[in-house]
């Protein structure tokens, strides 16, 4: 990577060819950012959560082994191999179909709270010859006894090996009220995947999220009849419940993608935004979702840092908007002298409380971690973040910060 | 506004990687921390006497050890999460006078410990925790979430006038969803693969398999009823499963000790209720442990 400019003082430039503390600690702007990394282009004010934040100001290092590389996370691809649906118990009376693409599938079955319970063996699943399909059954109790927090009144039963792929038939006389029917189908070649572009977004903001059915075995005819009955729907769902229904458009790929605007008010409530897809496609049905941050921008780096070769510590300057905790941490990367290659060292967090807008500093201790032998400068601060820890978001990420 | 002040900040020295044996002057200490659920008595109610009795037999005094009882129906930064286990674990390191701290966590308690471990700057009690832990046992951690979270969760949509239709599972259920634990781990928490590693050693026990079989003595050591009811939920995990969680889940984060099989009595397999009990000599190989 390229060296991060000096701002104000020349001689900074040339601490990356010497340690001499002549000019340490100048302020040296932040690497350019990439569009990898995420940046507030404006900052909000936004309310105290009800709940209090350690106000004593803290950091903390320590050493990393430098033969461990450390690697970008990418956004993760969700992968499902089940799919859920309401029904009324109406419905459930006559037989629902239930699209099945191989054996030993689980079928869950959980009433609303003003449903009434069904026992496992009051529930009949036939195979698409009308036979009856049903290798073993399991109620609430036996599920609640393995840690599994069902609702009261689910029951669960599963497919033997030898059942065939086509229309299943679930149906119980007793069904009164509504339920969630899931079937998940470890065994399936079809697959849906899920992935948004980020893990992390802003109120007000966007994210795209792109899904995609596979399936190892379908034949070409397979392929193309479900290519071209392709569709879904996407649910953008906010901590506290709320949910907001987006399209998934169609790609000639044969992928389906939706641009999803994030809310600007946000949630009050912590916790993780999800984005759940649904897919049919040629008969079959596949459910995914996705999990990611959302942050207000209450804060920012100033853009530059003042870094000392000598000790290691690093004072990054920040932009506060809003009143609360807010926590920067960093990966410090050394030089190693037999290689010339940088490899990670250390570790360091440093966390403050801000009583109200201006402007305020942190400094990552890199110097309380044990530099290992054989590695110095020049250095470079990566995987540099800033974390709101009163309102539990990440607001700023820097894959590469900084070299000094 | 009052910007971060250096000279007041609290720093606290983390050196090296490897673990310092314990001395002849170290206070060795052992804490049991439970998994998902609200304890008021986790020595009768989670983990069972016979296993605690073996393990702290292990210690030079074994008054020192103390169980947790939190609330880790929450999510694991929260104040009855992981701060109630920072104020127990504090209190019995300043009573006790610990100066090596063991802790034992089992399935989601591991989660929680390990919240602490990566936000050592998110409450001022956390530095002095992580300074006296030796080392993090995590029995079945769930590091990697459990698609039986994600299955009670599904469905579960939001309706104005009735809250959420199958009722609001607890937010640590939401947060062990698969999809939310990867992201926990992406930004706040450390140990799995490609982060950096957790400032102290996490190392992992696996359970591999459920065995419920009526003719099996192994299948009655925990509770025969949950053993049976792992056998049902095992139906929604790989073939490599304690019943609740998926062998990579219980590996994802920190380093593996041992896989059940590899170490237990008569290479039975611990399943995810087994993990927390006296079962095939669980309880002698963690007290073995406290020895360096």
């Amino acid at each position: 990577m390229t060296s991060s400019n000096p701002t104000r003082c020349l001689a900074a430039l040339l601490a990356l060819l010497s340690t001499a503390p002549a000019c340490a600690a100048q302020r040296w702007r932040l690497q350019a950012p990439t569009v990898r990394d995420h940046v507030p282009s404006a900052l909000v004010h936004a309310p105290l959560p009800v709940h209090e934040s350690e106000r004593t100001p803290l950091a903390f290092a320590w050493a990393l082994d430098p033969a461990r590389p450390l690697q970008a996370t990418a956004p993760p691809i969700a992968v499902s191999r089940s799919y859920w649906q309401q029904v009324d118990g109406g419905g459930l009376q006559r037989g629902i179909e239930l699209p099945l693409t191989a054996a030993d599938a689980v079928v869950h079955v959980s009433p609303a709270p003003d449903a009434r319970p069904l026992p496992a063996d009051a529930l009949t699943l036939r195979d698409p010859a009308g036979h009856i399909a049903v290798v073993r059954r399991g109620d609430a109790r036996q599920l609640q006894d393995a840690g599994m927090p069902v609702a009261g009144g689910s029951s669960m039963l599963r497919t033997d090996a030898g059942s065939v792929p086509g229309a299943y038939r679930l149906q119980s006389t007793q069904a009164q009220g509504r339920y969630v029917v899931q079937v998940v189908e470890p065994r399936s070649p079809l697959r849906l995947e899920v992935q948004a572009s980020q893990t992390q977004a802003f109120a007000g903001g966007r994210l795209q999220v792109q899904a995609w059915l596979l399936d190892d075995t379908a034949t070409a005819a397979q392929r193309a009849a479900r290519h071209g009955s392709l569709g879904g729907e996407a649910l953008l769902v906010a901590p506290d419940g709320r949910s907001w229904p987006f399209a998934l458009l169609r790609r000639r790929d044969g992928r389906l993608a939706a641009d999803v605007r994030i809310p600007a008010a946000g949630s009050t409530v912590q916790g993780l935004w999800e984005l759940q897809v649904f897919v049919q496609a040629g008969g079959v049905l596949r459910d995914g979702k996705i999990a990611f941050a959302v942050a207000r921008p209450t804060a920012r780096f100033a853009g530059h840092a003042a870094p000392d070769p000598a000790s290691r510590r690093v004072s990054l300057p920040l932009q506060v908007a809003a009143a609360g905790r807010y926590e920067v941490r960093g990966t410090l990367y050394a030089t190693a002298a037999v290689d010339g290659l940088l490899k990670p060292v250390a570790q360091a967090h440093a966390a403050a409380w801000f009583d109200s807008a201006g402007r305020g500093e942190l400094v990552l201790p890199f110097n309380q971690a044990a530099l290992p032998a054989g590695f110095g400068a020049p250095y470079e601060l990566r995987d540099l973040t800033l974390h709101d820890q009163s309102r539990m978001a990440p607001i700023e990420s820097r894959a590469q910060a900084l070299r000094f | 506004m009052r910007s971060s002040a250096a000279g007041r900040t609290v720093l606290t020295l983390i050196v090296g990687l490897a673990t310092a044996p314990a001395l002849a002057a170290d206070v060795v200490g052992i804490a049991f921390v439970h998994g998902t659920g609200a304890q008021t008595n986790a020595t009768e109610d989670y983990w069972q006497p016979a296993i605690i009795e073996t393990v702290r037999q292990g210690l030079a005094d074994s008054r020192n050890h103390v169980v947790i009882n939190c609330d880790f129906n929450q999510y694991m930064w929260q104040p009855d999460a992981a701060g109630c286990l920072a104020e127990q674990l504090t209190r019995f390191i300043d009573g006790r006078g610990i100066t090596q701290l063991d802790v034992i966590t089992h399935s989601n308690g591991g989660n929680v410990m390990r919240w602490i471990l990566s936000n050592p700057t998110y409450d001022s009690r956390y530095p002095g925790i992580i300074e006296r832990v030796r080392k993090v046992t995590a029995l079945a951690p769930s590091s990697a979430g459990t698609p039986l979270a994600d299955a009670v969760i599904n469905g579960s949509s939001f309706e104005t006038a009735l809250g959420w239709l199958l009722g609001y599972s607890s937010d640590a259920v939401r947060m062990q969803q698969v999809g939310q634990m990867a992201i926990h781990n992406a930004q706040s928490l450390y140990g799995t693969a490609g982060r950096p590693a957790l400032p102290r050693p996490f190392q992992a026990v696996v359970g591999s398999d459920v065995h419920s079989a009526v003719w099996s003595p192994g299948s009655y050591c925990g509770g025969y009823a949950a053993n049976v009811g792992l056998e049902f939920t095992q139906n929604w995990l790989s073939t490599c499963s304690d019943g609740f969680l998926d062998c990579s889940s219980q590996q994802a984060a920190g380093t593996v000790w041992f896989i059940d099989t590899a170490r237990t009595r008569d290479a039975e397999p611990l399943s995810h209720n087994q993990s927390r009990r006296e079962c095939f000599g669980l309880g002698t190989l963690l007290r073995d442990t406290l020895t360096p």
